[in-house]
């Protein structure tokens, strides 16, 4: 008996060690290889995404969709002649012993974070093209560069190559001049992709990802032809003329942003070289505004009347000693001239530079190029948008690289310090530097409605679930106010109701646990003389103003000399040799595409003809300074109501 | 790993009595070894050594099952101290039950055995603190009056804070005791493991894609190295000399080659071997009461 008790206990002995060594459990700094960076719920994750991404009917994002990018590829390469690498490399002349072809290894610290080995080459015909490889050898920690991504990129390390990314400068399949086109390869297959993950967080389709910091455009697609197709859409102002041409850029190599190895063949001086020739190539890509009798710009094309001819030259010949391009080696610009007489520059230099510049420097048209914050005054002029996107939104800076870089740098409160300079909220009482993340409340522009049931919507707000509406005051500042109700107003879709005219103020709290957004206003404006009835605007009426005179028509034709990216005229959109209801229903598309539905007041058709940053300036009827229901604004109103009605056809 | 001829068990198999002590024995090992690869680095950048000083302290009771079979319960202390990088230090104890099975008294039966071990361990480095258990079978048994042989085949768990040390593994051994008398005993121990095993290094591609987990490591605090987890072929050669010091105590000496090469393949050129080698050199005075 004592035998077996002793066993016993033994065994249990041996029972509790074996349990305890099924402990375990990791600690917090284990590190898997092969995850992707974790996605925290509620934080902002809108990179890499246009600030109008062209919200659908049924909430769906068109250029986030795998349509976009067939019906982007149908348009550059109708044949599919190059729908895989081979193909597209072989169409290119890659490694057939013409023009001329060079490979640079570096590591992207800036924007993406990948080792990067890109072979590039000019041909003979001064066609130009790019393929990346990019390395990522995944650490599932925060996304951020690695010297072992460009480990990897040195090595060509297959396991760790996340995506293979072509641009070509050569002309659309009808012809004509050069236009930037993008494409992505499988990595294993190489076969062209629809979608590519360039971040780790999640498919986007192409040519979003590449363009929206490459200077393109994500306007809509064209509604559906007769035969059923949808079409990508077709800039008035490409000079290529070529549906596909998205005014998309080639990007210059910023060196100073690149690290470089070690390791002999990958050092930045023996780099140098290959990275000024691929400079070089970019520059010809930019038409010139003038004759120039300097060799570097002998390849670059005459700039067509109006047309847009970038920033970017100007950034290179900097980076090398100026015109003839004298200096071997990139050395990082100083900031542009209006930086320094404003007294800016290091402004500048913790925020521009790092974080926008790369972007912005390719972005603009050739009447309107404020965006490219090539100027203190142009940055100045976006100063309420900058708050908006990188205080509130956090959709910029747009990569999540160099968002955190920023986020985690002086620029963070120098900008801080600027849009305070500007009047604009982006500190806290205390002091501190607000951050997008946090609750922000938005109950809809201002407006003027109709008496009885009015629809609101707090969905728009950002980084929040609940919500909490009221009416602060009724016509005449009435508080209490009298004349109105407010149906579900703890709810996203609450009801105003109102029975008397005048202005109603209205509060909107938006909440996420604990943290609440400070009180957003909404003014509605009750006028039951209203027309046409806010929920009855269609289509025609918006046509109808855009169509009046001359006033949009006189600019914004196909025919028009000052080239603008849009017409609002009726033509034969289809090409189909008559004027029809596809063109019409094209039409719509076109002008739905200039509706932001995620912010509703940065519509395009909102902002240009109030004269934001439009080069036609300010519209008759279009007058923001005025309350809702004054006719000044009147057609801006018009609009605005047709808009938040869904924008019916 | 075997220290010192394991032939000498043999005796006590079938032993049993009412009037005997509680305890068959009490071991006491003192020991010093110099390890020339303590993080089991791969390229000479990434090799540290140290050496250290043991202290162990085992008992043993052995139970009569029948007159063929007994069971032997062995509880197990031992403290390890590391001179250069104290995060290797560590205290562990354990028990250790084996069922053995030996046909017959004759001197070249078979001893066979099924056996469990569980020990717990506490690390300077609290990422390694845990607790690790084998379960095995081996068979032991004298091929000449100097010759004995013993073979085993276990698998060896071990769980700790940090997952990097969340190995697995399938090892076995085998040992040659060779007597030379009352001299002492020279012994031979060849063990193969296949499983995973544990290495340190800096954050490079090579280490990042052979690693199933990496941590940086808190044992080599000024380094800023990870330790991380692979999968591997290890081979453990052991050559040593057990000199007696008088009936109860003895001195061993000996050298311990460990080389570990990883299963993983890589698809790039890789500079130099991915083989991993360490040196151990022990000398250890054993006690027995």
């Amino acid at each position: 008996m004592a035998l077996t008790r002793l066993f016993g206990w033994i065994c249990a002995a041996a029972a509790a060690l074996v349990l305890a060594a099924c402990g375990g459990g990791g600690s917090p700094g284990d590190v898997h290889p092969g995850t992707d960076p974790a996605i925290v719920p509620g934080e902002p994750n809108a990179f890499l995404v246009f600030p109008n991404p062209q919200v659908q009917p049924d909430g769906s994002l068109q250029t986030t969709s795998a349509a976009y990018a067939q019906a982007y590829y149908a348009a550059i390469d109708p044949q599919n002649a190059k729908d895989t690498l081979a193909k597209w490399k072989a169409a290119n002349g890659f490694d057939t012993g013409t023009g001329t072809q060079v490979t640079v290894v570096f590591g992207d610290v800036r924007d993406l974070g990948f080792g990067r080995r890109i072979t590039g080459r000019q041909n003979i015909d001064g066609t130009l093209a790019f393929y990346t490889e990019n390395y990522l050898v995944k650490t599932g920690g925060a996304y951020a560069f690695s010297p072992i991504n460009l480990e990897a990129a040195i090595v060509r390390d297959p396991s760790a190559l996340v995506y293979v990314a072509g641009i070509e400068f050569s002309p659309g399949p009808a012809g004509g001049v050069n236009f930037a086109k993008y494409f992505n390869f499988n990595v294993v297959t190489g076969a062209r992709e629809n979608m590519a993950d360039v971040d780790g967080r999640g498919d986007k389709a192409m040519p979003g990802p590449c363009i929206v910091c490459h200077g393109g455009r994500a306007d809509a697609l064209t509604a559906r032809d007769a035969s059923g197709n949808v079409h990508f859409n077709l800039l008035l102002n490409a000079v290529s003329g070529a549906r596909g041409d998205v005014l998309g850029q080639l990007p210059p190599f910023e060196v100073s942003s690149f690290q470089f190895s070690d390791k002999p063949g990958y050092t930045r001086s023996e780099q140098e070289p290959m990275l000024k020739t691929m400079n070089k190539w970019v520059l010809c890509s930019y038409p010139l505004s003038a004759p120039s009798t300097f060799p570097e710009d002998a390849c670059r094309r005459a700039a067509s009347p109006g047309e847009w001819q970038g920033t970017a030259a100007a950034l290179i010949k900097a980076a090398y000693g100026g015109d003839g391009l004298p200096n071997a080696a990139y050395v990082e610009p100083a900031a542009p001239s209006s930086w320094a007489t404003a007294g800016q520059t290091s402004l500048y230099a913790t925020v521009v530079a790092p974080a926008c510049r790369v972007c912005h420097l390719l972005r603009g048209t050739g009447r309107q190029s404020d965006i490219d914050f090539t100027t203190y005054e142009k940055f100045q002029s976006y100063a309420n948008r900058i708050f908006a996107t990188v205080t509130n939104r956090g959709d910029m800076p747009l990569a999540k690289l160099v968002y955190d870089t920023f986020h985690a740098s002086s620029g963070e409160a120098a900008l801080a310090d600027f849009l305070v300079g500007q009047g604009l909220p982006a500190r806290d009482a205390g002091g501190a530097v607000l951050r997008p993340g946090r609750p922000i409340a938005d109950p809809g522009p201002d407006r003027v409605v109709r008496q009885g049931a009015t629809p609101l919507s707090a969905g728009n707000s950002l980084f929040a679930d609940t919500y909490a509406w009221s009416i602060v005051s009724g016509p005449n500042g009435a508080v209490p106010p009298t004349g109105a109700t407010l149906t579900n107003a703890n709810t996203a879709q609450p009801t105003f109701n109102a029975t008397t005219d005048g202005t109603y103020v209205l509060s909107l709290v938006a909440s996420k646990g604990s943290a609440r957004s400070a009180p957003k206003l909404l003014s509605l404006v009750v006028e039951n003389g209203l027309t046409p009835d806010p929920s009855a605007i269609r289509f025609a009426d918006i046509k109808a103003v855009l169509q009046d005179g001359q006033a949009c028509q006189g600019c914004h034709s196909p025919t028009s000399a000052l080239h603008p990216p849009i017409a609002f005229t009726s033509y034969d959109r289809d090409g189909d040799g008559a004027i029809g209801p596809t063109d019409d229903a094209w039409f719509y598309a076109e002008v739905r595409s200039r509706i932001n539905f995620t912010e509703i007041a940065t519509s395009a058709l909102l902002q240009k003809p109030s004269g934001q940053h439009h080069f036609g300036g300010l519209g008759k009827g279009f007058d923001t300074t005025l309350a809702p229901g004054q006719p000044g604004r009147a057609k801006y109103d018009l609009f605005l109501n047709w808009i938040v009605n869904g924008a019916p056809q | 790993m075997v220290r010192g001829p394991v032939s000498g068990d043999q005796d006590e198999l079938l032993q049993s009595g009412s009037n005997r002590p509680f305890l068959d024995s009490v071991n006491i090992e003192l020991g010093y070894s110099y390890d020339d690869n303590v993080t089991l680095g791969r390229t000479g950048d990434e090799i540290l050594w140290d050496q250290s000083l043991a202290l162990g302290a085992s008992a043993s009771r052995a139970f009569r099952i029948g007159d063929k079979t007994r069971l032997v319960v062995r509880g197990l202390l031992n403290g390890e101290k590391f001179n250069r990088y104290n995060g290797l230090s560590n205290l562990s104890g354990g028990l250790e039950a084996e069922i053995q099975y030996r046909q017959s008294g004759a001197f070249d039966a078979i001893t066979y055995a099924a056996f469990a071990r569980g020990w717990l361990d506490n690390f300077a480095s609290h990422l390694r603190d845990g607790s690790h258990y084998s379960l095995g079978v081996s068979a032991r048994g004298a091929l000449t009056d100097r010759i004995a042989l013993f073979a085993e085949l276990a698998h060896n768990e071990r769980h700790a804070q940090s997952e990097v040390w969340n190995v697995l593994d399938h090892s076995a051994l085998l040992n040659l005791d060779y007597s030379v008398g009352e001299s002492g005993t020279l012994y031979l121990t060849g063990q193969y493991r296949r499983g995973d095993v544990v290495s340190d290094g800096h954050a490079t591609l090579v280490n990042v894609s052979l690693a199933k987990v990496f941590v940086l490591d808190d044992a080599f605090p000024n380094e800023q190295w990870f330790a991380y987890r692979s999968d591997a072929r290890t081979w453990i050669s052991t050559v040593g000399y057990n000199l007696p010091l008088g009936q109860q105590a003895s001195l061993d000496i000996s050298w311990r080659r460990v080389q570990s090469t990883p299963t993983a393949h890589l698809n790039f050129d890789v500079q130099g071997s991915l083989r991993y080698v360490a040196n151990q050199y022990s000398i250890v005075l054993l006690k027995r009461f």
